[in-house]
């Protein structure tokens, strides 16, 4: 255990004995990796970790808990999306304590059948300018003060999109990892007919990814749980990621940022005369 | 058979009377364009754009009302925002975003309508057919 560690764990224990929260959401250890643990007595602070490996997006489980007082463990990204669900009304910000960890770079995690000597930063880490969350009740810092060795290999990539649309197997990790997938009824199956049938194998993959990012423009941060989970490797972030450009250019909006910048879509404004 | 492109049209109830006085006025255009009326641009979710594209369109074209020419809030200024934004989305998973077009049309104007679509399909033969059916057959 290392210092940072403690420093969660002691904040967490806190926060439970004197009653503050009724639940803190962190990572426990599961063996080799980690996995989301939910902390409901003071004595189970002692099984909550914070290390490279966690690259689950916890805001995803806030709005499960909505209206009860929750501490989450949050990284820069994970403190973006509690923002941007504010913002949303998905979130009652002042029942949410936010526990920010100095985040300098999440893990690849390791697939199945991999050696996993060799782990490297995920790509979106390498983007990634929020290494504090923007929103922190606690801070803790991170041990080491450099960030993670970046080892990444190739900087050229596959743009071939179309044909990595096709290794989709429609398993939907994407959107239940996502914090902003949240609608109870998703879009693509609101048409009559659908757009996308969930379990009828019709490849509608096209559609199926067009539709995910454009309702993910302008509201991703980019926390990469979606490229993540994604057992077929597709990598998702990187086309959110030039969707919120086009919002950066067009808006100066960047999701997550702050409280007060309303999602431009909310306050769409015509602009020029054709 | 030579390919013929295939191009949907969305119009809205406005421009729609423009694309049907082309008809009155003896303008032509190609016979490989379908038009889908629908009562306001601002209404065409771009999934729907999308799905066109998917189901075989080689390219989709919205017309909509001059934005000088509405009288509050300018739906087709969200149509432009839509469209502009998914020309993006197009552009980075290697789609020409020539492909998808919008244009103003005011309801007597169906000179312009078929001088503007005759021009996309000129446009979109130089492209080429859209492969996304086909590369879905190759890999199965």
């Amino acid at each position: 255990m290392n210092r940072s560690e403690a420093e969660l764990r002691s904040i967490a224990r806190s926060l439970l004995e004197k009653g503050v929260v009724e639940l803190v959401i962190g990572y426990e250890s599961s063996g080799k990796s980690v996995r989301p643990f939910f902390a409901s007595r003071p004595e189970e602070a002692e099984r909550l970790v914070w290390n490279p490996e966690c690259w689950f997006n916890l805001a995803r489980y806030l709005r499960a808990f909505k209206g009860r007082r929750v501490a989450i463990v949050a990284k820069g990204c994970d403190g973006r999306s509690v923002v941007e669900l504010v913002k949303e009304n998905q979130v009652d910000k002042g029942s949410v304590v936010v526990i920010a960890v100095e985040c300098n770079g999440v893990f690849k995690p390791a697939k199945y059948g991999s050696s996993g000597s060799a782990r490297r930063v995920a790509d979106y880490c390498e983007r990634c300018t929020t290494r504090v969350s923007p929103v922190a009740d606690y801070l803790v810092r991170s041990d080491n003060q450099g960030s993670l060795k970046r080892t990444s290999g190739s900087g050229e990539f596959s743009k071939d999109w179309l044909s990595m649309f096709q290794r989709c197997l429609k398993c939907m990790a994407c959107v239940k990892s996502c914090p902003f997938c949240y609608c109870t009824e998703c879009s693509i199956e609101g048409f009559k007919p659908e757009l996308v049938h969930r379990l009828r194998d019709t490849r509608e993959l096209f559609t199926f990814h067009l539709t995910r990012a454009l309702h993910m423009a302008g509201r991703c941060v980019e926390c990469g749980a979606c490229e993540s989970a994604c057992p077929v490797e597709i990598p998702l972030t990187r086309l959110y990621h030039e969707l919120n450009e086009w919002f950066r250019e067009k808006y100066s909006y960047i999701p997550g940022r702050s409280f007060e910048e309303p999602p431009p879509p909310l306050v769409f404004k015509e602009a020029g005369e054709g | 058979m030579a390919w013929k492109p295939r191009i949907i049209v969305f119009t809205c109830w406005c421009s729609s009377s423009g694309v049907d006085q082309a008809g009155f006025e003896g303008f032509k255009y190609p016979s490989n364009v379908l038009t889908v009326r629908v009562p306001c641009s601002a209404i065409i979710n771009p999934s729907l754009i999308v799905k066109a594209f998917e189901k075989g369109a080689d390219a989709v074209f919205i017309t909509a009302c001059r934005p000088s020419e509405l009288r509050r809030v300018a739906p087709s200024r969200i149509t432009e925002a839509r469209v502009s934004l998914l020309q993006r989305l197009l552009k980075t998973i290697g789609v020409d975003e020539d492909r998808l077009r919008i244009l103003w049309i005011s309801s007597n104007e169906g000179g312009l309508f078929s001088k503007e679509v005759t021009r996309m399909i000129r446009r979109v033969e130089e492209l080429g057919p859209l492969n996304i059916e086909g590369r879905m057959v190759e890999q199965v």
